[in-house]
């Protein structure tokens, strides 16, 4: 098909959604690119909300990366606050109500969901949930009025909310069965720092602890119940796992895979010819473990919809498996790792060792200088790296993108124990800690021998 | 559910519960004791499912997940890294 006629409707206004439409448009200029999203907004980054929340950043406008003028400008068809009601794969089109609209190639970005908890009174009033930018507004000025926040599930989402809000000066309490934060993803080695540092805010921690009910009064909320009592609250947050939001991709008979998200190839094609899919609605294959995986971040989103909307503007592009590297703030520590860590390697079984060290970030005697923790997990037959976690006070981010590209290599310990680094007093240390743990490691090995 | 779906959601629960009561034990001064649900469905997958999923070598566990992870087992087109 002669890409002067081609109609390219791409369902999300999110990071896959955008990204699509971009890439769509400036690969085939000539195509009708037209977006549809039931937010208000397009194109602003909800990973700011928390610190906005928080007071770390002084207002939602810094958020806003572009304008939907921009998009106009550059060709796109933005519809704005219109929910897609049906897609026909047959007769080619998407419903918006009774209006119906022609596709020749459909990108599907529907992003994520909350999974909403099924607990008494979980509709009261003052049940919130972290997403939408015009919501997140509207709850920073209820925040304005309240003092007591109950946040519940200390995942990712769950731990920069509580920090956030206690670093705003309420008392914030954090719920979460688990035995240490983010347990479902890191290890407590790595999270007792930010449990430390979400103390000294003020958070306080109710660790292995379920939420039995949201109690009201008149509508609305006034306290939680827990199994290990009652905490009283004016507000509550729900920051539980993201779910793919697939249900009209679903209904429309696209495949779905084991783990609810839309099953794609490396083209991002899904089981339906010229439909595409992009970004937390789709499952991706993981590079170590070959295992359909689902949820990750807005990068994976945004490079997912790059690779969707070149495809479907007829210039081929493909995705490779993702090693995910991941990062973040948790109080005021980082952490991040790459791939797995050794709760799930040890949830999934695969064979493996543990290499760790502690280090130090910038020369010794540098102002400034913090501790990192580098954990990394290895095959023990072939010695390559399979994943790694680390904390500390600064560089994380750049150790997790190395490691990604590195692991993604196939390095192995060895390579990692004799690395070149920078020594550069007031940006690093003598001694890499990635280089340290690799060290350890080895040493280890070697004794048993 | 389809029973592939029902499948991985309880493994995940279940080998997640077993692996963090493990990695808990290697870190005791760092976790706090967790919820527990009791009853004979969590003792049967915790004490059936997990031990002889962790028995089967990794390399066939690997095959079993990804066969039960697709539709008839049909990976769709991905790179291969290993
Ligand atoms: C508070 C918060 C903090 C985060 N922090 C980080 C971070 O620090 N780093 C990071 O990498 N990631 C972070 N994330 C995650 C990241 O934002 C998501 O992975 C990313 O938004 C996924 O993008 P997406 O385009 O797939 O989906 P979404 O962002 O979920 O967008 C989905 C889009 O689909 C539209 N839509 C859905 N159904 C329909 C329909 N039927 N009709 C029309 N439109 C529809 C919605 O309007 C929306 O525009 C954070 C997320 C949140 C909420």
């Amino acid at each position: 098909m002669s890409n002067d006629n081609l109609r390219i409707i791409i369902i999300g206004g999110g990071a896959g959604g955008i990204s699509a439409a971009s890439t769509s448009k400036s690969v085939a200029p000539a195509a009708s690119v037209t977006v549809f999203t039931e937010f208000e907004d397009v194109a602003y980054s909800p990973c700011g909300i928390p610190f906005v929340l928080g007071k770390e950043i002084p207002d939602f406008e810094r958020l806003f990366l572009q304008t939907s003028e921009h998009y106009a400008s550059i060709g796109i068809d933005l519809r704005l606050k219109t929910a897609v009601t049906g897609i026909d794969l047959e007769g080619r089109t998407v419903s918006v109500g009774a209006d119906k609209f022609p596709w020749d190639r459909l990108i599907i970005a529907t992003g994520f969901e909350y999974e909403k908890p099924e607990i008494p009174g979980i509709d009261l009033e003052g049940i919130h949930y972290v997403k939408n930018i015009r919501r997140a507004m509207e709850f920073d000025k209820i925040l304005d009025s309240v003092k007591k926040v109950v946040v519940m599930a200390a995942t990712p989402l769950g731990i920069e909310i509580a920090g956030n809000l206690a670093h705003r000066g309420l008392e914030t309490h954090l719920v979460d069965e688990g035995a240490w934060l983010m347990s479902e993803v890191a290890d407590p080695d790595i999270m007792e720092p930010v449990q430390k540092s979400l103390e000294e805010l003020g958070t306080v921690i109710h660790f292995g602890v379920k939420v039995l009910e949201f109690r009201g009064a008149g509508g609305k909320l006034k306290s939680v119940v827990t199994t290990g009592g009652e905490i009283e609250c004016d507000v509550a947050v729900i920051a539980t796992h993201k779910k793919p939001n697939n249900r009209i991709a679903r209904e429309a008979g696209v495949e779905i895979g084991s783990t609810g998200g839309i099953m794609v190839d490396d083209h991002m094609r899904t089981s339906v010819k010229d439909v595409y899919a992009a970004g937390d609605c789709a499952e991706v294959v993981h590079g170590v473990t070959d295992i359909p995986i689902q949820g990750l971040s807005g990068s994976h989103a945004y490079s997912q919809g790059r690779v969707a909307g070149a495809n479907a503007g007829g210039v081929e592009r493909a995705y490779d498996p993702v090693f995910v590297p991941w990062g973040m703030v948790g109080g005021q520590v980082q952490i991040g790792g790459v791939s797995l860590g050794e709760t799930l390697h040890k949830a999934l079984g695969i064979p493996h060792f543990v290499a760790a060290a502690t280090g130090i970030s910038r020369a010794r005697y540098y102002p400034g200088v913090t501790r990192i923790r580098v954990k990394l997990i290895v095959d023990p037959e072939t010695h390559r790296v399979l994943g790694a976690q680390m904390s500390g006070g600064e560089g994380i981010k750049e150790r997790a993108d190395f490691l990604a590209f590195s692991i993604k290599r196939g390095a192995r310990i060895e390579d990692f124990a004799w690395m070149e680094n920078v020594y550069s007093p007031p940006i690093g240390a003598l001694m890499e800690p990635i280089a340290l743990a690799a060290q350890a490691g080895l040493a280890e090995l070697a004794k048993k021998k | 559910m389809a029973f592939g779906s029902w499948l991985r959601k309880n493994a995940e629960k279940y080998l997640m519960e077993a692996a963090r009561d493990s990695v808990a034990a290697r870190y005791p001064e760092y976790c706090a004791k967790p919820y527990r649900e009791k009853g004979l469905v969590p003792f049967l997958w915790l004490n059936v499912f997990v031990p002889v999923y962790l028995a089967v070598p990794w390399r066939v566990r690997r095959k079993i997940i990804l066969f039960t992870s697709y539709p008839g087992g049909r990976r769709p087109s991905w790179k291969k890294f290993d």
